[in-house]
């Protein structure tokens, strides 16, 4: 006999059923996400809910070394048939936590539209707002300006203020807070100002101060650091003043502030929860800071203190989501900032927490195989591209495409343009950020991908346990040697024409019914299943506040 | 050739009879009578890349019983009556049905409700003869035995018998079978177990112990002079005071275990005893390559899992070639690293078990014992089931027991040895504790039961 059991608990009952199966556990694990699925079928009479079989209710795959899945009943299938009444059980893992939570969430915003950044309270009624484009730098610039002959009050009354109440309204704090800033004119007399203030009627503190300069300058304030933030403020201003006492009649459209570069952190936490309090030295967040918050603030199901997550490079400069996202929205754009990362959620742990994991792709392999007990592994130019056209929402709310390119010999000789169109919707919109992930996709398809599907019947040696193990036991998220496959030139097969082959294992289908594991190789294997469900994950558009 | 083929109440030495098919009106016809081994159900994968097949999977099927009856009666109105009896007995969701052909003992077939295939009337309608298939659990039964009789378990594995195991000899029957093991509530209430079987070759040579003061002393580790709540005689134990508290090899051996023996392959899952000097630092253990972890919060002896050891480890051929003789394994080194990452506390190690959890034929599970008291609790394999019986009546309580892994099995003509610890996780017994088990099991068999079982 297979050495696996079964085991359903629900809130009423709590047992193993691994002799009244009607049909073998067949268990999945995907990266990025985890414990996928398990489905199994049971003979239960359909006239009443059976105790055990209830939605939610607990499932474990067990081996002798452990959990081999772990899940919850999700769908329950019921038919009457020649096989008398089944109950059709799908168990759902732990992965599906991260699209269970939703919240508004703004890691860094750099919009400087008016629905951003509209006229404060304290405006004088003659101050004008004007949002363009800055043109030295093609970003976005708020102007405040007072118009020839106005009246512009003295001894620091507030002339123009916007106010950005993002974070207020997506019940976050601010981390930091920056902008450049430059005058038409250098007067001693006025002040640029960022206040910041708990609530939109809080009393307002002035965390950053720049003289009026037609040299510019900047300001910024951060929480626990240099113009240091009062804990707890969520709404900012940005304001000129004319510090001088006494009213001013202006004498010329010179009286002007530019305000660009701006960048709003929201206060993360740390994985257990807790509010992190200094550290915000920088105008961009990374992945790992992202990944530590959600665990700490959306994905409670998820261990956070034995979290393992790796530490990430690239500093995303505009991260936000003020409609509400899911979690796992916000990790599937991670790895479109990191492709080399994946996330998984495993087996529950002592405290009933699951172990997570957002991890580098390993660079060593872990299993050693061969295609003994079956391979296919088609190889299609249809993968290649050497042109991307990205589609993006910049800061001042307008619908940008970038393009980027890549030399792909295959396509170069042959005269062939190529172009795969990526549409980052409106939550990560700066040019660098298109940029990034553009590079990333064509990186993916410079060369025909060596996909496929390898099944294994057998022991194989991991190299990580330093033993051989079972198909069952063989995970998704790291790499596997398979001898007998000429390789595709890729990142992981630079050189070699030596009939090995090194592939990632993308997702792992093991039946307990036939004892083989179905591996998925690189990419998802060409399949109508996987095209059907890749449709049904496309980014949906987000309406911008 | 004396025959019993008869239906009874239950599986025992003196079950209580429903209908007995031998005796009159009814009587066996052995040409149309079988019963057939159960077939054996296999998985097969193979390609055309190598010779042979695999086989990933494998297990019995129902067995079919093939009976072919007699019905001779006085008259056709008590034959019909004895139909009404049969067809009683047959329609039953389960039933028992009892079979011995002239052997000493007899073996219960576990059935599965049935229908006659034929009925034929051969005279007035007091002369009947029958054809039945009847399905059933693919083996016959003997007779419950008891494996291991409340025998004591201690939990010392320094302790002079039983430390941390319980021997099992003499399993009859034909193929493996489930065992149920029994223990006190008493004893057993609301704890969490290790309880594991090895069932192959020299049971005895199984590497279950490693004192940690045998072991190579590492960074700020010193053995320590005795301490009656550790294990062992003389310097019976190992602390590390973590003048360097990032993480260091504390202890080593380079190999475990030191002697070669087909006996040592397998894969191991470790437990380690330890004791920190307070509850509140934090301190993480690891083994070898594994993740490490974290121990629990209290200054008690605690056990820790540590994860997993294979030996010998690598691409192990098993046997010498196709030839069948099994190769001596080479035991895996040991380093046990810790790390203090707050506070003062030292670390106390007392010794690491090995307990078997391969995938060839070893059996592992974490028992969470009920809790509900003057109970006898059960790990049934047979049942696949954790539960608690009144010490009284014997009735089943509602009990929330379970259990995480494999329910323990046992093979015939193959001598086992049952490992049990009591208490995992933040908890540990005292070096002086012990646990009384009973094992009993229901041999299987694949046709009749044989004089020495």
């Amino acid at each position: 006999m297979i050495p696996l059991s079964v085991r359903i608990k629900s809130t009423r009952l709590d047992r193993h059923v691994t002799a009244e199966l009607l049909s073998a556990p067949k268990v999945r694990a995907v990266v990025p996400g985890g414990f996928a699925s398990c489905t199994f079928s049971l003979h239960r009479p359909l006239g009443f809910d059976p105790d055990d079989l209830r939605h939610f209710a607990q499932v474990w795959v067990y081996s002798n070394l452990g959990v081999q899945f772990e899940g919850r009943i999700e769908d329950l299938g019921r038919t009457a048939g020649d096989q008398g009444e089944v109950w059709e059980i799908t168990a759902i893992g732990p992965s599906v936590h991260a699209s269970d939570v939703m919240a508004p969430l703004i890691y860094v915003d750099r919009e400087a539209a008016e629905d951003r950044w509209p006229r404060g309270r304290l405006s004088a009624s003659s101050a004008e707002m004007q949002y363009q484009d800055d043109s030295a730098n093609d970003g976005p610039e708020i102007r405040i300006l007072a118009h020839e002959g106005e009246t512009i009050s003295g001894g620091g009354v507030v002339y123009g203020d916007v106010q950005y109440r993002a974070m207020y309204d997506a019940g976050l704090k601010i981390g930091r807070i920056r902008c450049d800033v430059i005058n038409a004119v250098t007067n001693a007399d006025y002040g640029n100002r960022i206040v910041t203030r708990q609530g939109p009627g809080g009393a307002g503190t002035t965390v950053s101060t720049q003289a009026w300069t037609s040299g510019g300058g900047s300001m910024f304030a951060s929480l626990g650091g240099a113009n240091p933030i009062p804990a707890g403020d969520d709404v900012a201003n940005i304001r000129w003043v004319r510090a001088a006492a006494g009213a001013f009649t202006a004498q010329s459209n010179n009286y002007v502030g530019e305000y660009s570069g701006i960048a709003v952190r929201c206060q993360l936490k740390d994985v257990n929860g807790n509010d992190i309090t200094s550290g915000y030295d920088l105008n961009t967040v990374l992945a790992t800071e992202v990944v530590k918050d959600l665990l700490g603030r959306l994905l409670t199901m998820y261990d956070g203190a034995t979290a393992n997550v790796e530490a990430t490079l690239y500093n995303i400069e505009h991260l936000a989501y003020p409609d509400g996202v899911a979690a796992a929205q916000v990790l599937e754009d991670l790895i479109e900032f990191e492709p080399g990362f994946y996330w998984a959620a495993w087996e529950s742990l002592a405290n009933s927490k699951h172990r997570f994991e957002f991890r580098a792709w390993p660079s060593s392999i872990r299993y050693e195989a061969d295609v003994t007990d079956g391979y296919s592994g088609p190889s299609s130019a249809a993968e290649l591209y050497n042109k991307a056209l990205v589609r993006y929402r910049d800061w001042a709310g307008r619908i940008r495409t970038t393009t980027r390119t890549q030399a792909v010999s295959a396509l170069d000789d042959a005269g062939l343009t190529r172009t795969v169109i990526i549409d980052l919707g409106d939550e990560i919109s700066s040019l660098a950020n298109a940029q990034r992930v553009g590079d990333q996709k064509l990186a993916e398809h410079a060369t025909p991908p060596n996909a496929g599907s390898l099944t294994i019947a057998r022991p194989i040696l991991d190299r990580d346990k330093n033993r051989m193990v079972m198909p069952w036991e063989i995970r998704p998220g790291h790499l596997i040697r398979v001898r007998g496959i000429k390789p595709s030139v890729d990142s992981l097969n630079a050189t070699t024409r030596n009939g090995v082959s090194v592939f990632k294992i993308v997702a792992v289908d093991y039946d307990a019914g036939t004892g083989a594991a179905s591996l998925e190789l690189d990419s998802h294997p060409r399949s109508v299943a996987r095209y059907l469900s890749a449709l049904a994950k496309q980014r949906q558009k987000k309406r911008r506040r | 050739m004396a025959l019993t083929l008869r239906f009874v109440d239950a599986i025992s030495a003196s079950p209580t009879l429903r209908l007995d098919l031998v005796s009159a009106p009814w009587r066996v016809d052995s040409t149309r009578t079988s019963f057939p081994p159960p077939p054996l159900e296999r998985a097969i994968a193979s390609t055309l890349l190598t010779d042979g097949a695999q086989i990933p999977g494998k297990a019995f099927g129902l067995r079919t019983l093939r009976l072919g009856l007699i019905l001779d009666d006085d008259s056709p109105d008590d034959a019909a009556e004895a139909l009404r009896l049969l067809f009683r007995e047959l329609s039953r969701e389960r039933n028992t049905l009892e079979y011995k052909v002239g052997t000493a003992n007899s073996v219960f077939f576990r059935t599965h409700a049935a229908a006659p295939e034929t009925l034929e009337d051969l005279t007035d309608g007091s002369l009947k003869t029958l054809n039945i298939e009847i399905l059933a659990e693919p083996f016959a039964y003997g007779t419950m035995e008891t494996l291991v009789a409340s025998q004591t378990v201690n939990m010392n594995p320094a302790a002079g018998s039983n430390g941390l195991f319980v021997p099992i000899t003499g399993v009859k029957g034909d193929v493996e079978t489930p065992v149920r093991v029994k223990g006190a509530s008493t004893v057993l209430s609301g704890f969490q177990s290790v309880l594991a079987i090895r069932r192959r070759g020299t049971p005895a040579n199984l590497p279950l112990v490693q004192q940690a003061e045998a072991m190579t002393q590492g960074t700020n580790t010193t053995t320590q002079p005795n301490d009656a709540t550790m294990s062992g005689s003389g310097n019976n134990y190992s602390r590390c005071t973590f003048t360097t508290a990032t993480m260091q090899t504390r202890l080593s051996t380079t190999v475990y275990p030191a002697t070669d023996s087909p006996d040592a392959r397998g894969v191991y899952r470790v437990f380690a005893r330890l004791r920190r000097s307070n509850a509140t630092d934090v301190i993480n253990v690891q083994l070898n390559s594994n993740a490490k972890v974290a121990t629990a919060l209290t200054a008690n002896i605690q056990i820790v899992e540590l994860g997993e050891l294979a030996i010998p480890g690598g691409m192990d051929p098993l046997t010498d070639g196709p030839s069948g003789a099994e190769l001596s394994a080479r035991g895996a080194g040991l380093t046990i690293k810790a790390e203090r990452i707050s506070g003062t506390a030292t670390l106390d190690f007392d010794h690491f078990m090995f307990f078997p959890a391969d995938n060839s034929s070893d059996r592992f599970a974490l028992v969470q014992w009920p809790t509900t008291t003057s109970a006898n609790y059960y790990v049934d394999g047979y049942t696949q089931s954790v539960y608690a019986t009144d010490t009284t009546t014997g009735a089943v309580e509602n009990s929330a027991g379970f259990l995480i892994g494999n329910f323990p099995m046992v093979t015939p003509n193959q001598d086992a040895r049952l490992y049990f610890l009591r208490k995992v996780g933040s908890l540990a017994d005292a070096v002086g504790d012990a646990v009384s088990l009973t094992v009993e099991y229901w041999p299987r068999y694949l046709a009749v039961r044989a004089p020495g079982g």
